[in-house]
């Protein structure tokens, strides 16, 4: 079987736009932030209480942004502030590199012949981001919740790759597009759907979402984020469902056929299904407890990294036996 | 040679649970805090997120909390606090939804909610796995430490005994209120856990009534 990192470049299904366009697919993202922000503003507005909450929930999250933009920022003593706002604004960049690799339909933004890998690699560098927000406000309680999210990541980070290879093995190859393309007829997640839970969970783990929120926890007073005030925190809660939203987007070429599907144009089907995983992320949250972050690494370790690894060695044997 | 940027002295290192040494930050919790027994005050020595040692002290203990007649309801607000620091959110709020509703009045609705709530609770094995094995109190340890029955066992059955007693309703008060807690056995009861089991356990723990130590020493762990 041919490694599939020496697959050339051209010959890719997906077509390089501009680089200019760039900026629509940052639009796009912010789009899918406001849809994400909002449902999540109704569901919890609904969770507290009685009927004709919904337009409360739905004014929620423009309060919300509108009260942090006039909030004046507070600064800790001795904080280490470069390194701190950077942590708190690189979340969103991370998600905004993230689509990058995303195509939508026949179009992506940077048709990279590795995307998977910088898929990965974006969703590591959160783990130095959401750190450095911690470390950075010199504040025990924010440091507190840094030390959670790294518990975490060394639990949901191994299984997150091993999870992203499935698809790359069977379709021999780590271009984003190339792998939506090899789904024609089946989508990988009705095959490998192992690989796609764990792939949903780290998707989860590194927006800090969910049952991966203590590192946010209200018993560290909001954890790492505990310091951040104003246009820090609305840069900071919005990058959370930036992260959320490009792992939706990122879900649908690697598991859920990219463009494929009747009628609809394939821009519009990868847009409906983005939603539909978002929309799943978005209400997890309120579904599960925490996942304990002294714990979790044990269940990372001992249930979703064998189980996501016997979905590789599965899938590997199928592609090898197909070929 | 002791260095304090910004007027703030400096981590000092010491032995951590590994052996090795880590950096040891005084964090005070409380007395003022959500989900936490009002006035209570613990001095913490954290390294890391693990509290090394700590010393628990009470703040204004004249206060009259015995004048609390609605012993289901504040059972549902420790039940909500034990929820909200496991991280469940709209279990929380369930809680206190019902918790309203029992101090409304109108018994009939109230317990079609809280058996509703405890079938939630029970159900969740995420929730049962974080509470499971945290802090396990047997007899003795009861006896030493001077707490009610009702704390035997770990934070998990204590929550799930919680909402058994919040079920059956109009207990009198102070019925089995038990003797106060003494802050020094609190201390002793989170010294080596983290932040977080810290929290969950404290919450679990059906505090009616605490009482202000007699030796306020600090308890170190080890």
């Amino acid at each position: 079987m041919a490694d599939p990192m020496a697959m050339p470049g051209p010959g890719s299904p997906t077509m390089e736009v501009a680089p200019a366009w760039a900026v629509a697919a940052v639009a796009l993202l912010g789009a899918l932030v406001v849809v994400a922000a909002l449902l999540d503003g109704i569901l919890a507005s609904r969770a507290s209480g009685g009927p004709g909450r919904t337009m409360s929930g739905l004014a929620r999250p423009f309060g919300e942004a509108a009260r942090l933009m006039r909030q004046r920022r507070r600064t800790t003593v001795q904080a280490d502030t470069v390194l701190w706002r950077i942590g708190g604004a690189g979340l969103l960049v991370t998600a905004a590199l993230m689509v990058t690799v995303v195509p939508l339909g026949d179009w992506t933004v940077f048709d990279l012949d590795v995307g998977v890998m910088w898929f990965n690699a974006m969703d590591v560098m959160v783990w130095a981001l959401v750190w450095l927000a911690g470390w950075g406000a010199n504040s025990a309680h924010a440091l507190v919740g840094g030390y959670r999210f790294l518990a975490h990541g060394l639990g949901y980070e191994l299984p997150l790759m091993f999870a992203l290879v499935a698809p790359a093995i069977a379709a021999e190859s780590l271009n984003v597009g190339r792998v939506a393309a090899a789904q024609e007829g089946l989508w990988f997640v009705v095959w490998m759907p192992v690989a796609f839970l764990v792939y949903l969970l780290g998707v989860a783990a590194f927006s800090v979402w969910g049952p991966f929120a203590p590192a946010l926890g209200s018993d560290v007073a909001g954890g790492v984020r505990a310091e951040l005030s104003g246009v820090d925190r609305l840069l900071f809660e919005t990058g959370r469902y930036a992260l959320l939203a490009a792992g939706a987007a990122f879900a649908v070429p690697m598991f859920l056929g990219g463009g494929a599907g009747p009628l609809l144009p394939g821009w519009a089907w990868v847009l409906v299904k983005t939603l539909a995983v978002l929309t799943v992320l978005v209400w997890l949250r309120r579904r599960l407890p925490a996942f304990r972050p002294d714990t979790f690494m044990e269940v990372g370790w001992m249930v979703l990294l064998p189980a996501v690894l016997v979905q590789d060695l599965l899938v590997a044997v199928i592609a090898v036996w197909r070929s | 040679m002791e260095m304090a940027p910004g007027g703030i002295p400096l981590a000092e290192g010491g032995p951590d649970r590994d052996g090795l040494e880590m950096d040891v930050l005084t964090v005070r919790l409380g007395p003022v805090l959500p989900h936490w027994p009002a006035g209570l005050v613990l001095h913490c020595s954290l390294q890391g997120d693990v509290v090394g040692s700590a010393r628990a002290e009470l703040l204004d203990a004249t206060g009259d909390l015995q004048n609390a007649a609605d012993g289901p309801a504040r059972r549902l607000d420790r039940v909500a606090s034990v929820l909200a620091l496991a991280g469940w959110d709209d279990a929380a709020g369930e809680a206190r939804r019902v918790r309203d509703a029992i101090l409304d009045g109108g018994p009939e609705p109230t317990d079609a909610m809280l058996a509703r709530l405890r079938r939630k609770v029970c159900r969740s094995w995420v929730l049962r796995r974080s509470l499971r094995g945290l802090r396990p109190l047997d007899e003795d340890d009861i006896d030493h430490h001077g707490l009610p029955v009702s704390a035997v066992g770990d934070s998990y059955d204590r929550l799930t005994r919680m909402l058994d007693r919040a079920v059956v309703a109009g207990d009198p008060p102070g019925h089995e209120s038990g003797p106060a807690i003494s802050t020094d056995h609190l201390a002793h009861l989170v010294t080596g856990l983290d932040l977080a089991t810290a929290r969950l356990v404290v919450a679990g723990l059906d505090v009616h009534d605490l009482r202000a130590g007699q030796v306020e020493h600090e308890v170190a762990h080890g």
